[in-house]
């Protein structure tokens, strides 16, 4: 090999080794078994498809959306109501984002620093204290668009406002990343936005693929993404078992609105369960007077959310029910506590609970009380439906169903 | 304790992977920007593999994206979209969604776990063939339809209802769309009906992480292959229709396939005409790069479909393609690449056209072409290309 040869296949792969014993070690499980190998070497391999998608296969002079977070590529605590896209832009190009609405209940675009594969410089650390090292990126609504009578739209993304009329969106000069988020409550009869993107600058001249050298380095980044996809959200999960309660929630140290991270119109609560077998978390809490959305999930200690596709792990404004009294009770534990309200934490020791309230009037405090399974039908009010296995089964099925109806790509 | 293997023996199995494909694929030795691109293939493929083989699971069963522009093998059709899922063929299953609006949804049944050159050898034999079209089923006015699929129908189940072949391990979904802005993707959604039983085990996982050499160096050797078959027996710069893929199963019961392999210097052009045959459901024609990889068609006119071709007044398609620009309307853009395929379709097709493949200077092409063949400005390209690039983003993948 000269010393100017890119890296091989087999060079690329060495670089890969220590990923996984690396994250197995950073976890933090006491002699982890065979099950928890062999699961983060899973979940591994799933941030290096999703390495492959959203940074190998990526050009920002020839930008297409990426799937980012979803039921496969499991990290980041996905909600199970997003569709999480990613795609790089160069700040010096101009873009058009377009295609069609749809009915889903929003869809935003967040404008991101970096996300690994981006100019170290320009990168957030993983360190969650320190993760808000960029100047707060704006946020865009689709909604603020001109929409038209078939669902159309079309904005520009540049740093200037071009000549001429029609929407446009400020492009900072910081800027590398976009991620979309498109929410859907109602999963199975919701249509998902369709959307496109174009760099428009230099479309004529003729379309160039990305060269050699620049593929083989993306390539040589994909361990730093893997490690720090995972180690990040391994982080997040500890920095809420360590400064949120245990067995409770409240208002987000790190995320939401001033802090930069997450959506910034919307307020998170967050904390972690911790239950055995026989024993149960309920959340209590009132609503907000009026909010464009709220939700709740469970997620492992990787922040990985709960298998929403098989399980009921989370539960929105269209899928809870709320009781007579106005209020929502959701109740966390591994077997089926019988009620509509089952937020599912599989067999998981302890993981994190969050809950959103998205651009709400106000932001009620929700409460937590542990209790045995055996002592839940007492607490709860008397007319809490029960849900036979069968009825569960149905809803299941309802359920992976519209998680599958869903556009993740 | 039985150990299973880690991640490094987990990657190790992958080391030779590309080396062995590079020897198959360019035996006189590759140039570093196809060693790199192989590797980006086959780290395409890792990807694809990942989803459709190690996340899949036939008892939780979910349509994962197969083929497609970031993973492109098997010569993809850009106005499909592939979709794959692992079934038991003991096990019941519900296919449920919305129709959409596009050409045809089809399910084919497939035997094999994975592509592999034994799939070539076992083409003496009698192939799976059962494709279904979800325009079979009873479908409401709000699109809505569902089917149980099955080895035998369910007690007292009045429903649609296809049957599951005891040789199946695999559906292939094709979703195929011709305007692709325009036509609305069908949503599909299968699951298992029947007793579901544990989540996958850690060893099942680890069996499957480790078929990823197997799934990669399987799938791209078979395309390969077959692209040198082609090569061997249809010859250079021809369309002929394929024995090969009529013994196949899948599709070619109701689709005709034209292969051949351009080969073309950069001051060159194919025009490649045909008649449209009268009664064709759908027709499109493509060109791919010597791997069985089509040409990037999300940033290049590598592909025409009935609806995005220009027919002459005379009811003949013609086609140019080049590695330049010929300007026309129908340009078939086959990049960089100095050899590879070009492939015909006509799916329910009254009959099957003979195509004629004639070599011309790129310069002189409007020559060959009828008098009064429009131009395109550089201008009207530019939005041709954006149209298609949009339309291909707008496609559901997954």
């Amino acid at each position: 090999m000269t010393p100017d040869a890119l890296p091989s296949w087999e060079q690329q792969l060495t670089a890969l080794t220590s990923v996984a014993p690396d994250l197995v070690s950073k976890w933090g499980r006491p002699d982890p078994s065979e099950d928890e190998l062999q699961d983060m070497n899973h979940l591994a391999l799933a941030i290096l498809a999703e390495g492959y998608l959203c940074s190998v296969n990526m050009d920002p002079n020839h930008p297409t959306w990426a799937p980012l977070w979803n039921i496969a590529f499991n990290q980041g605590g996905p909600v199970p109501d997003f569709v999480y896209m990613h795609t790089e832009i160069n700040p010096e190009g101009t873009y058009r984002i377009s295609g069609y609405r749809g009915t889903s209940r929003f869809v935003d675009f967040t404008l991101r620093a970096g996300y690994h594969l981006v100019p170290k410089s320009a990168r957030r650390p993983t360190a969650v204290g320190t993760m808000n090292d960029t100047a707060p990126m704006p946020a865009y609504n689709v909604d603020d668009l001109d929409i038209d009578e078939s669902g159309y739209f079309s904005v520009t993304l540049s740093a200037q406002r071009p000549e001429g009329g029609g929407d446009w969106w400020e492009l900072p000069a910081n800027a590398r990343t976009i991620l979309m988020r498109k929410c859907a409550c109602d999963w199975s009869n919701e249509v998902d936005a369709r959307v496109a993107i174009d760099r428009i600058d230099e479309f004529e001249e003729r379309y160039t693929p990305m060269s050699a050298e620049e593929m083989a380095r993306r390539f040589s980044d994909l361990g730093e993404w893997v490690n720090d996809t995972i180690s990040f959200d391994m982080e997040l999960a500890q920095y809420y078992r360590d400064n949120h309660p245990t067995n409770g929630i409240e208002r987000s140290k790190v995320c939401g609105a001033g802090t930069g991270v997450g959506l910034q119109d919307q307020v998170y609560h967050d904390g972690t369960y911790e239950l055995a077998d026989d024993e149960v978390l309920v959340i209590e809490t009132d609503l907000p007077k009026q909010s464009r959305y709220w939700q709740v999930l469970v997620a492992d200690d990787r922040f990985c959310t709960v298998d929403w596709m098989n399980r009921q792990s989370s539960l929105n404004d269209a899928q809870a029910m709320v009781d007579s009294d106005g209020r929502l009770r959701a109740v966390i534990s591994a077997q089926d506590p019988g009620v509509p309200n089952w937020l599912d934490k599989a067999d998981n020791a302890w993981g994190v609970i969050q809950l959103r309230w998205n651009r709400a009037s106000d932001f009620p405090t929700p409460v937590a009380t542990k209790m045995l399974l055996s002592e839940l039908r007492n607490f709860l009010p008397d007319d809490t439906p029960v849900v036979t296995p069968a009825e569960r089964r149905e809803l299941l099925l309802k359920r992976r169903q519209g998680a599958q109806l869903r556009q993740l790509w | 304790m039985t150990q299973h293997p880690t991640w490094a023996q987990q990657l190790h199995l992958l080391d030779d992977v590309v080396d062995r494909l590079l020897v198959k694929w360019r035996p006189d030795g590759p140039t570093e920007d196809e060693i790199q691109d192989m590797n980006k293939l086959a780290m395409s493929i890792l990807a694809c593999g990942y989803l459709c083989h190690v996340y899949t699971d036939d008892k939780r069963p979910v349509f994962m994206p197969l083929w497609n522009y970031a993973c492109n093998q098997g010569v993809p059709n850009p106005d499909y979209v592939y979709s794959k899922v692992q079934v038991d063929p003991a096990g019941v299953y519900e296919i449920t969604g919305d129709r959409g609006t596009t050409r045809f949804v089809e399910i084919t049944q497939q035997g094999h776990e994975m592509l592999g050159m034994q799939i070539f050898e076992e083409r003496t034999s009698p192939a799976l063939s059962v494709t279904h079209d979800l325009d079979e089923l009873t479908i409401g006015d709000d699109r809505i339809f569902s089917v149980v699929i099955s080895a035998e129908r369910p007690d007292g189940y009045t429903g649609d209802w296809w049957q599951l072949d005891e040789r199946a391990h695999g559906l292939l979904m094709r979703r195929c769309a011709c305007d692709w802005k325009g036509e609305i993707d069908a949503r599909v959604a299968i699951s298992r009906l029947d007793e579901q039983g544990d989540d996958m085990s850690s060893e099942e996982i680890a069996r499957r992480m480790s078929n990823m050499a197997r799934w990669i160096e399987g799938m791209i050797e078979f395309d390969m292959h077959l692209v040198r078959y082609y090569r061997e027996h249809h010859g250079f710069n021809v369309l002929t229709e394929s024995e090969w893929t009529k013994k196949g199963g899948g599709l070619a019961a109701r689709q005709a396939y034209y292969d051949g392999i351009y080969q073309i210097a950069d001051d060159e052009a194919l025009v490649v005409e045909f008649p449209v045959p009268e009664d064709c459901f759908y027709w499109q024609i493509l060109v791919a790069d010597d791997r069985f990889s089509t040409v990037d068609w999300v940033n290049r006119l590598s592909s025409l479909n009935d609806f995005q071709a220009r027919v002459d007044d005379d009811g003949w398609f013609r086609g140019v393609v080049s590695k330049r620009d010929p300007g026309v309307h129908n340009w078939l853009d086959k990049a960089d690449f100095p050899w590879g395929i070009l492939q015909a379709r006509f799916y329910r097709s009254a009959d099957s056209p003979d195509i004629s493949v004639k070599k011309v200077p790129v310069d002189n092409v409007l020559d060959h072409l009828p008098g009064g063949t429009p131009v395109l400005t550089s201008d009207e390209r530019a939005r041709q290309l954006r149209e298609r690039r949009d339309g291909a983003q707008l496609r559901r993948i997954w």
